[in-house]
């Protein structure tokens, strides 16, 4: 199969499945969605593995790196100032209580995106090699 | 950066997918790598220069 095909295949996976998923909203049917998903997920899997053309190369890999940071930057920057705001709006009227618990929420979440980055930093930057011996 | 992609892959003959399927990349990384917008990692510049015989110098070179 050539990368074409595959793409194609992709795109018509993505269409059935967001299909799929408004149908189970609307029928309030949660494990349509989830089989949904994982049924799309295998294909997708199957669907690659059967290409013999190249998917993923270096820029491939770069583009998704790049993406894959600025993505986190601009969550953890909504998810902080998100956060704050409804926090502060939460205080101002004891009518909106909730949204201060909103609020914790989204500052756990922020919280734990930036844990779950300085370990991953942490993790490939010892695996590539830094903290090693200056060899004389 | 300039490099010389381009007109070596004239002189051999080749579409930009066939070095892409020579170089074990895509076509769109091969077009990135001669429209300058693609810098390749020194394994991959180092097959290209294996692949048309000539040193990795004489494919990428600074700016004049």
């Amino acid at each position: 199969m050539n990368l074409k095909t595959y793409r194609q295949i992709r795109v018509l996976v993505a269409l059935f499945l967001g299909f799929l998923i408004s149908l189970a909203i609307s029928l309030d049917n949660f494990m349509l969605a989830a089989i949904a998903v994982a049924a799309g997920a295998a294909v997708i899997l199957l669907v690659k593995s059967k290409v013999k053309d190249v998917v993923v190369d270096e820029r491939v890999q770069l583009i998704g790196d790049k993406a894959a940071r600025a993505a986190y930057s601009i969550l953890s920057l909504v998810l902080g100032i998100g956060s704050l705001l409804l926090v502060l709006f939460g205080r101002m009227k004891e009518s909106n209580a909730y949204l201060e618990g909103l609020g914790y929420i989204l500052a756990y979440l922020a919280i734990f995106s930036i844990m779950t980055y300085s370990a991953a930093f942490w993790y490939f930057d010892r695996k590539y090699g830094s903290g090693g011996k200056d060899d004389q | 950066m300039t490099n010389k992609l381009k007109v070596l892959r004239a002189e051999h003959d080749l579409t930009q997918e066939d070095l892409a399927q020579r170089l074990g990349v895509t076509r769109q990384t091969v077009n990135a790598i001669e429209q300058g917008k693609y810098l390749p990692s020194l394994g991959l510049a180092l097959k290209m220069g294996k692949l048309f015989g000539k040193l990795v110098e004489e494919i990428f070179g600074e700016d004049a």
